[in-house]
């Protein structure tokens, strides 16, 4: 899923060590906050096993059309943000802004949907945090947004270092660190499309 | 320049240009560098008072529940009335040492920016906040607990709200400071072994977001998003106490290494 970008030893397959994207110590933060996702969903299983029916009550009222393109539109930047490197390592420089401009654009309709879709249920019911499945859901989808907006501006550096194409190591980093990120963000959309909106007990 | 002699155990810091930096830090005495430790364990100091009083004597873990009547928690608060007060009093006695920790991060993090850098100083606030938080909502218990068998429940209810609802939500101080510090650990300052290894700077990164479901507490009274969840309390004070020892160990290394570095 994550390409290594001009890195000197992948160009050895074979004998080549095998190399983590960005750095070991990025997977530290990106695997973490993974854990804290799954033991979210862990809660929100658990919760959903003891109070069924308000759960199934709670998902009937979300709009699956919405929490399905949300889900092809990061899809669909995921897939931007896989082949821009490759671009960027292909020397084709615009190509590689262009996509990454694209994956920006995915974001930015990711969060206009997310607004219409929690305004509208903030409006038809004002007391929806009393329902554990909306305490749940406003839970796991605000805390991916803000994943999504850090992921954002973590685009916009990886589009800034396209831009200056210095060539510096660091470079290196912060191109697989900002797709690296990118697609933990996609990821745990993934996951919580199926469990929030589709999944019944 | 003649205040960079090694001798200068009196004289006023050398006038600082901004080409000169970081490597223009006034000479510090063995003295100065006791204090620096000093300040390092006062953090340790602060995780060892605060688990005790707040477990041992007051009884919070767990904390009087988010669901619990105002009947049942004051119950609570006067079955353990002398053990809230004193755990209370431990915990505004001891509460600033964390900002002392601060310090000496902000100090050891100027080593690595720069002293141009405002890493230090949003650090150094969002530690100083997170202490006074500590203190303030150690007060709410505190009053929480005096005259409680005279209180009315609903009031005693009302000051034991505050107090959990306060260290929750105030969280972003401590996210604050722990974004700084782990951007500062993420600066590569030319040294041949960096002061915090990088993997501490990510680790500070991810307890931080952890700490972003604090914000979820006031919408759920059970559950572990609740006060006294699983999230939201006992992996956030895990996370805070591993934090607090891991970055205490590499401080103090690190204070060493600025010690044995030649004055430059």
């Amino acid at each position: 899923m994550i390409e290594t970008i001009a890195h000197p030893r992948a160009e050895q397959p074979g004998r080549a060590p095998r190399h983590v994207p960005g750095e070991a110590g990025l997977w530290v933060f990106i695997l973490g906050d993974m854990t804290m996702f799954a033991l979210l969903f862990g809660a929100f299983l658990y919760a959903r096993q003891h109070q069924p029916a308000a759960f199934a009550a709670g998902r009937a009222q979300l709009s699956l059309a919405i929490g399905a393109i949300n889900t092809l539109v990061l899809l669909t930047s995921s897939l931007l943000v896989a082949l821009a490197p490759q671009a960027h390592r292909a020397k084709r420089p615009a190509a590689a802004s262009r996509m990454l401009a694209g994956a920006g654009a995915c974001a930015l309709t990711f969060v206009a949907l997310k607004a219409i879709e929690w305004t509208t249920l903030i409006s038809s019911h004002p007391h929806l945090t009393n329902n554990h499945f909306f305490a749940y859901y406003f839970a796991l989808t605000g805390l991916h947004l803000l994943h999504l907006m850090l992921g954002t501006a973590g685009l916009a550096l990886v589009h800034r270092t396209f831009r200056r194409g210095s060539g510096q190591p660091r470079d290196r980093l912060i191109i697989e660190a900002g797709c690296s990120y990118w697609h933990m963000v996609d990821l745990v959309w993934v996951l919580i499309f199926p469990l929030v909106y589709l999944a019944s007990t | 320049m003649t205040e960079e002699t090694p001798q200068m155990l009196t004289t006023d810091p050398p006038t600082l240009t901004s080409t000169e930096r970081p490597s223009s830090d006034p000479p510090l005495t063995p003295r100065d560098f006791r204090a620096w430790r000093l300040c390092t364990w006062a953090g340790v100091a602060y995780a060892v008072t605060l688990l005790p009083a707040f477990a041992l004597l007051a009884h919070f873990v767990p904390p009087p529940r988010e669901n619990w009547s105002a009947e049942h928690v004051a119950a609570f608060f006067r079955g353990h009335e002398v053990g809230i007060r004193l755990g209370m009093e431990g915990l505004l006695m001891f509460g600033l040492t964390y900002a002392l920790l601060s310090i000496s991060l902000a100090r050891l993090m100027t080593r690595i920016e720069g002293r141009g850098g405002f890493l230090a100083g949003i650090q150094l606030l969002g530690g100083i906040i997170t202490a006074l938080i500590t203190m303030g909502c150690a007060l709410l218990w505190l009053t929480a607990s005096l005259r409680a068998g005279s209180r009315s429940p609903s009031e005693i209810q009302l000051l034991n709200d505050v107090g959990w609802m306060t260290i929750d939500v105030t969280i972003m101080a401590t996210i604050l400071q722990f974004l700084a510090f782990g951007a500062a650990c993420l600066i590569n300052d030319g040294r041949p072994v960096p002061l915090f290894p990088r993997w501490l700077g990510y680790l500070s990164f991810f307890f931080a977001f952890e700490y972003l479901v604090e914000y979820v507490m006031p919408s759920v009274h059970t559950g572990p998003f609740a006060w006294q969840g699983l999230l939201s309390f006992y992996v956030a004070l895990g996370t805070f106490g591993v934090w607090i020892v891991t970055v205490t160990v590499y401080a103090l290394r690190a204070i060493s290494t600025v010690q044995r570095e030649p004055a430059r």
